[in-house]
């Protein structure tokens, strides 16, 4: 029986900024399709908003500690699938990270960020620990550094680069000190120069072109560009939903639907439609916070606040490549972007994140 | 130690910071915003407009030019032009492979091509081939399926339907060069346009090119047209129709007669009245046709390095010595001086000696007594070597200029010769020297420093049959538009000569007549019934004496040029006939049986029958200068 004093916990405004965020995303799928061969994309993307409420009314009544106590056997299982993925995966566009389940696809990747982020709370939240130890730093790294590991064989970098958000954070909220925090992302930007070794010529092109866009208009700079252009002639006012003089309706966005999903509503709509989404994603990101703030235990704030650091990074590296502030990495914005596994895993951690404050008077 | 001890308080106001955080990254993301589409939204909405709207441009047809009769002379026929876009390719060497075993080009050329346009990866299209023919059109449309990145245009393009006949009066066309365009040679005209190069069809570009329109479409980023507005707004102009004075049947009947005994020079008729052109041949000639779309380097190498320049319009760019043709200017400048009547005589004994120089007669024997009318007639040398002697060379100079000689027709066509009439002050600047009393009896039989074009001529010899009328020869008659109706009327320009007076042209005239008509040089060219005029002119190329042997034996190089320069009928003057024959020996056998084909065209094609009674209008120029002129 689903306790029924829970519920006087929902919160109806963070739920409420997630289906508009939602069915603003289905609208601009279907704006940036509509009379094209993948017009039927809106559908498929109802489709699997519907799965994913199916999947949040479930999380809603599992008690999140229940899921920081199964995190161990989750995590494993987590790892088992990335490591089956690069065996039995399905290679799309360059990465072996999809499985094939008939009629969908199914990423474990998305499973595994979840997986992490309650494993890694759960190890933190051990209520004995008074401080944070150079071990548990270790320990956390280790925990982050296997799926990461896995996913770059895959190799998927965007992927693999949103594990590091929840553990910076995660060690923040656990009391790491400033200097620390500093000097291990000074580390990192020194470990830069290795990493690029290690980026594909595509990858390189797409950070030499995000610093200078005009130098090659056709190729890896011209999505930027267009987008540009898109969002920039949108205007204060847009040029109004189906309009057929987009540079969206005339092809000229490429992954209008998926990653550049943003740019066709600044075109469609103008500032005013780009005020109303960044309010609605500024207050759904300030009300998880205020969760985060009222959790019952510190296994709570650590689950909240290590899915937030996803959901937050998703949202500055996107719309930061929309206006132009970030170089193209291919990650979706969450809610809004086509593509199943991203809307099922963020509509997941939303359902989870409300999930602790439901039970934040609960014994 | 790594970590502050952890307690709530901590962990609420780290996430507190972070909320901050969250704030200044959407406020940012609000600013970059406002930015890109209020501050800088026209630049991008511009921007997006061309994006979206291309326009390209609708050629507009080149304008027809046909001759007197509207017959057809240059006209436009569909060019089957290849385009390649290479970023459509599968496999580029494949299909330039298939290409090359098509057309008469290797692989590596249509490489070149390419990377000359843009890259192998361009996604503009390429024109690789022009011209295609119908044979190659169908291989290729038959295959093009399987190579998607190709594309065949129709194009219009020049077609001269005579080919070297009418070539250098109406020139050619070629693509606008980089010169012309910075030079602004042609208003109006943009890179890649096709523009007159040389003859009318550069003198009359403006009215030939038209205008090309703009098609108007909306293109999505791979270049699919979505949608295309009709051209209302700015359709394509096409050309004016340029109708000529040029007469297709007597071009090609002057074409014949050089044909016949393998003349070369250039030939000019004009038609007294209006000074309308209507013949304007040259030989050696080009095909025009050569030049389009473009000529080929090897035989522009060809045509540029022959000995006998073939590109050169003869009858107006090349000046000669006019021979005994000039021998009129001497009579009425002589006549009009008073220094010379109809009746004074002089003996010819084959040559005379004068300062102390022996002046031959072309006639070695010599003419015995000679008034004017036998010297014009028999074209007796040392008759006007006494005239010469009697005149002053600044004389000659003022009567030459008077009827024209020494300066442009003003013919509308480019790079007209003004040809040389000498005097003291042109020796002066010439050569710094003073002018000598001997140079003014060459002068005196047309050679010598004095200089003019066919065209000149006949200008001359139309002036002198209308009694001092000027008029300004020209190629056009009228300007058409696509329905035939006459746009522009070219106007006649006359100018009369001051200081001749009729008789004294009278009197030329009628030793003219009797050149072709009595005992004179000319009657190869007599056409019963017509009343011929004409004059031939024999130019040494090389020194009378030295050259005799030379001439005959090398007569390719240094046989004597030949004129004959004519008009007909006598009582109502209606064309004036100038035939140049390079190295041909005698005007009375090279030249003059040109000329007469020439008329014997023009009268039968208008059907102006024969004059019944030559002799008795004859009689009454007989009676009037028996009459008008006391004898000596």
């Amino acid at each position: 029986m689903p306790d029924t004093r829970i519920f006087r916990q929902f919160d109806p405004v963070l739920f409420f900024c997630m289906l508009a965020l939602i069915g603003t995303g289905v609208l601009m799928i279907y704006s940036a399709t509509f009379q094209t061969l993948s017009a039927q994309l809106y559908v498929r993307q109802l489709q699997w908003f519907a799965v994913s409420l199916v999947l949040f009314v479930i999380l809603l009544n599992v008690d999140y500690h229940f899921l920081a106590d199964s995190s161990l056997p989750l995590y494993l299982g987590s790892v088992i699938l990335l490591i089956a993925v690069l065996f039995f995966g399905k290679r799309i566009s360059g990465a072996k990270s999809w499985f094939a389940l008939g009629y969908f696809n199914f990423q474990p990747s998305e499973i595994a960020k979840i997986a992490t982020i309650l494993f890694l709370a759960k190890y933190l939240s051990d209520e004995t620990r008074m401080f944070l130890e150079l071990r548990d730093f270790l320990m956390s790294g280790l925990i982050v550094a296997i799926p990461m590991f896995l996913i770059i064989l895959q190799p998927d970098m965007g992927t693999t680069l949103t594990f590091l958000p929840p553990l910076i954070l995660l060690m923040f909220l656990a009391g790491m000190r400033y200097k620390w925090i500093f000097m291990a992302i000074l580390s990192g930007i020194a470990c830069l120069p290795v990493f690029w070794l290690f980026l594909k010529q595509y990858q390189k092109d797409r950070i030499l072109t995000f610093i200078d866009p005009s130098k090659d208009p056709l190729g890896a700079g011209y999505q930027i560009i267009q987008s540009k252009i898109a969002v920039g002639s949108g205007r204060l006012f847009g040029k109004g939903l189906l309009s057929k003089q987009t540079q969206a309706y005339l092809d000229y966005i490429p992954e209008k639907h998926t990653d550049f999903v943003f740019s066709v509503l600044a075109e469609d709509f103008g500032l005013i439609g780009v005020i109303v989404t960044l309010s609605l994603y500024f207050i759904l990101m300030i009300r998880i916070l205020f969760t985060a703030k009222q959790a019952r235990d510190r296994v709570g704030v650590f689950i909240v606040m290590g899915l937030f650091a996803i959901f937050f990074f998703h949202f500055i590296i996107n719309v930061g490549m929309i206006v132009g502030l970030m170089p193209i990495t291919g990650l979706p914005l969450p809610l809004m972007s086509y593509g199943g596994s991203s809307l099922l895993s963020t509509v997941a951690a939303i359902a989870i994140i409300m999930n602790v404050r439901m039970r934040r008077f609960v014994n | 130690m790594l970590g502050e001890p952890i307690d709530r308080e901590l962990i609420e106001r780290r996430i507190n910071l972070i909320a901050g955080i969250v704030l200044s990254v959407c406020l940012l993301f609000f600013t970059s915003f406002w930015y890109m589409q209020v501050v800088r939204g026209p630049y991008y909405a511009q921007l997006a407009g061309e994006n979206i709207f291309k326009e390209d441009p609708i050629p507009a047809p080149r304008g027809l030019i046909v001759d007197r009769n509207r017959q057809i002379l240059a006209e436009n026929r569909l060019s089957h032009n290849l385009f390649l876009t290479p970023r459509l390719s599968r496999n580029l060497h494949g299909t330039l492979n298939f290409l090359s075993s098509v057309l008469d080009a290797s692989p590596e050329e249509f490489l070149r091509t390419i990377k000359k346009e843009g890259s192998i990866q361009s996604s503009s299209p390429v024109l690789i081939y022009q011209d295609m023919s119908l044979r190659q059109l169908a291989y290729v449309s038959a295959r093009k399926f399987e190579y998607p990145e190709l594309d065949i245009h129709h194009e219009q393009k020049r077609s001269y339907n005579y080919g070297a006949l009418f070539s250098h009066a109406l020139g050619y066309v070629g693509e606008i060069t980089e010169e012309q365009e910075k030079n602004r040679r042609f208003p109006g005209a943009v890179r890649r346009d096709i523009v007159g190069q040389a003859g009318l069809e550069r003198h009359y570009n403006s009215y030939l090119m038209g205008k090309a329109g703009l098609q108007r479409k909306v293109v999505n980023s791979n270049g699919v047209v979505l949608k295309e507005f009709p051209p209302t707004r700015d359709p394509a102009v096409p050309g004016k129709v340029l109708q000529l004075t040029l007469d297709y049947n007597m071009q090609k009947a002057t074409d014949e007669a050089f044909a016949e005994g393998d003349r070369r020079g250039a030939a000019v008729a004009m038609d007294i009245k209006t000074g309308e052109i209507l013949v304007l041949y040259n030989k050696p000639t080009y095909d025009p046709n050569d030049f389009i779309p473009r000529i080929a380097p090897a035989k522009w190498k060809e045509l540029i390095s022959d000995p006998q320049h073939p590109l050169q319009n003869r009858a107006i760019q090349n000046k000669f010595s006019p021979g005994s043709t000039f021998k009129i200017v001497m009579a009425l400048a002589a006549l009009q001086e008073g220094k010379i009547t109809p009746a004074t005589t002089f003996g010819c004994g084959g040559g005379q000696f004068i300062y102390n120089r022996i002046f031959r007669c072309w006639k070695p024997g010599g003419h015995g007594a000679v008034d004017l009318h036998r010297a014009i007639m028999q074209s007796c040398d040392v008759y006007f070597y006494n005239v010469g002697m009697r005149l002053d060379i600044d004389v000659i100079a003022k009567y030459s200029r008077l009827l024209g000689m020494g300066s442009l027709t003003d013919v509308d066509l480019p790079n007209e010769t003004r040809g040389l009439v000498p005097d003291r002050d042109w020796k002066k600047k010439a050569t710094g020297d003073k002018w000598y009393p001997g140079e003014t009896i060459s002068v005196a039989i047309g050679q010598g420093p004095v200089l003019v074009t066919a065209l000149q001529l006949a200008s001359v010899y139309a002036t002198v049959a209308k009694n001092g009328v000027i008029v300004k020869p020209h190629l056009v008659r009228a300007v058409l538009d696509l329905n035939n109706t006459v746009i522009e009327q070219t106007k006649v320009q006359k100018e009369t000569v001051v200081g001749i007076s009729s008789g004294n042209y009278e009197l030329v005239k009628k030793g003219l007549w009797s050149v072709v008509n009595e005992w004179g040089t000319g009657g190869k060219a007599r056409i019963e019934g017509y009343d011929v005029c004409g004059k031939t002119g024999t130019v040494q190329v090389v020194g009378y004496d030295a050259g005799k042997d030379l001439a005959k034996r090398e007569k390719e190089k240094y046989g004597d040029h030949a004129w004959f320069i004519s008009f007909a009928p006598l009582s109502d003057p209606q064309v004036a006939i100038a035939v140049f024959v390079e190295h041909g020996g005698h005007g009375s056998d090279a030249a003059a049986p040109v000329a007469k084909k020439m008329l014997q065209t023009y009268f039968s094609d208008r059907k102006i029958p024969p004059f019944s009674e030559p002799g008795t209008r004859m009689a009454g120029i007989k009676n009037n200068r028996k009459n008008t002129v006391p004898e000596n």
